[in-house]
């Protein structure tokens, strides 16, 4: 057995992770060799003594906040052992006296969602660029966010929030934590959009640029993202 | 593992609807939960949230849990899938800052220092940061979580050999990652 080979089998060290077959090898490959046979002395007296202080380190005990907050988010589902009692509930539930207490509950949810439309409106027009940040594969990127908006929405714009992001492969990591000039963010925004659907048209390109207005913000991410 | 008969109970009732069978057996299972939550994503406050969601999930799906599999495992299945979506979601979008280089020298070499639990926990997410996403699943669940080779192979549906390679990669690099963090001697 080589020694690379050892050194392999050496970390697998815990009860079960080695056949049989590899445990004679090894044991046969200790005794003739006295690097390997330290190493092995190490090797798992500092896996053991790591993994307990990771544990130790990491143990959670219970907590009644967390549980109250699930409880409070189980959708209700009818108890099957009861029923009829739950069925005769559900009557009880939908009785016309309690109709006039869920109007302003109605009237409430239909002012959010109107007032979301606006926000889902840019939303659905980003999602119809195709984008999508899944296709990051480089190591290093850097994320860019933008607030994508119709320009006659331009003014009410200034204070909002992004809600739409972007993320690139970093090609141009020049472009750093600065603000961006107009020119600076609409070349961004061309770069952004031959990432994400790399056989645009220019004609797609330049009419999305023209109709939409975009608000850069910049924020730099040096990732070293796992394999 | 087989659950006790009490669990069981709870488990049934929860099945049927039961809320409060069903905080119970949270509260049973909730230290694991969170704290395999916490290892794979090092950051407390997303092991919550990925604690709760994975509740969430538990109770819309508890009905169809058959008992083919112990309950842990089911379990465990649900909170690392949470997690794996988080982790992926976090690579995509979250903003992290994180050095290029790691500059040893900062970390005094202190023979005790491993048994500081504050530090290690400060110092988990760059030493879990070396490890890709599979190796990190895998050494959570085998290493902390103290789960044999089947059961992971249960929860990732990886096959053996393919989970003593990433374990195996994963205890080089932890080693590799301790080593430069609490010196040689940690």
């Amino acid at each position: 057995m080589r020694c690379s080979t050892a050194r392999r089998l050496l970390l697998l060290h815990r009860p079960g992770e080695r056949t049989a077959w590899q445990d004679r090898r090894l044991a046969r490959h200790l005794r003739v060799c006295v690097a390997c046979a330290t190493e092995a002395r190490h090797i798992r007296d500092e896996l053991e003594k790591s993994t307990l202080a990771l544990r130790d380190a990491t143990m959670v005990l219970a907590d009644e906040a967390l549980l109250a907050s699930v409880l409070s988010q189980l959708a209700p589902r009818p108890d099957l052992r009861g029923a009829s009692s739950a069925r005769h509930s559900a009557q009880q539930a939908f009785r016309p006296s309690l109709l006039p207490r869920l109007v302003p509950a109605a009237a409430t949810v239909l002012i959010v969602l109107a007032f979301l439309g606006q926000s889902l409106s840019v939303l659905a027009r980003y999602a119809e660029l195709g984008g999508s940040g899944s296709a990051v594969q480089e190591r290093v990127v850097v994320e860019l966010r933008y607030a994508l908006l119709p320009r006659s929405l331009r003014g009410e714009a200034q204070v909002s929030e992004p809600n739409a992001a972007l993320v690139l492969s970093d090609e141009h990591a020049a472009l750093t934590d600065r603000d961006l000039s107009r020119d600076d963010a609409q070349r961004v925004w061309r770069l952004a959009l031959r990432s994400m659907v790399p056989d645009m048209e220019e004609s797609r390109i330049r009419h999305l640029i023209t109709q939409y207005s975009i608000i850069p913000r910049l924020a730099i991410l040096t990732s070293e993202e796992g394999a | 593992m087989a659950a006790s008969p009490e669990i069981e109970t709870l488990i049934e009732n929860g099945k049927a609807g039961d809320t409060q069978a069903f905080a119970a057996l949270m509260r049973h299972y909730q230290g694991y939960a969170q704290a395999l939550a916490l290892r794979l994503l090092a950051d407390h406050e997303e092991a919550r949230e990925a604690t709760q969601d994975s509740f969430v999930r538990v109770w819309e799906h508890l009905p169809r849990f058959d008992g083919r599999a112990a309950f842990t495992t089911w379990l465990y299945t649900i909170v690392t899938n949470v997690c794996i979506d988080r982790l992926r979601a976090r690579k995509r979008r979250r903003v992290v800052f994180v050095p290029l280089t790691e500059d040893a020298a900062t970390y005094s070499s202190d023979p005790g220092a491993l048994q500081d639990g504050a530090r290690l926990l400060a110092e988990l997410p760059s030493l879990l940061h070396r490890l890709s996403e599979a190796q990190r699943v895998v050494f959570t669940l085998r290493d902390m979580q103290d789960l044999s080779v089947d059961e992971v192979r249960a929860i990732t549906g990886m096959s053996a050999t393919v989970i003593k390679t990433h374990l195996c990669n994963a205890r080089r690099a932890m080693r590799a990652a301790l080593r430069a963090r609490f010196g040689k001697e940690f």
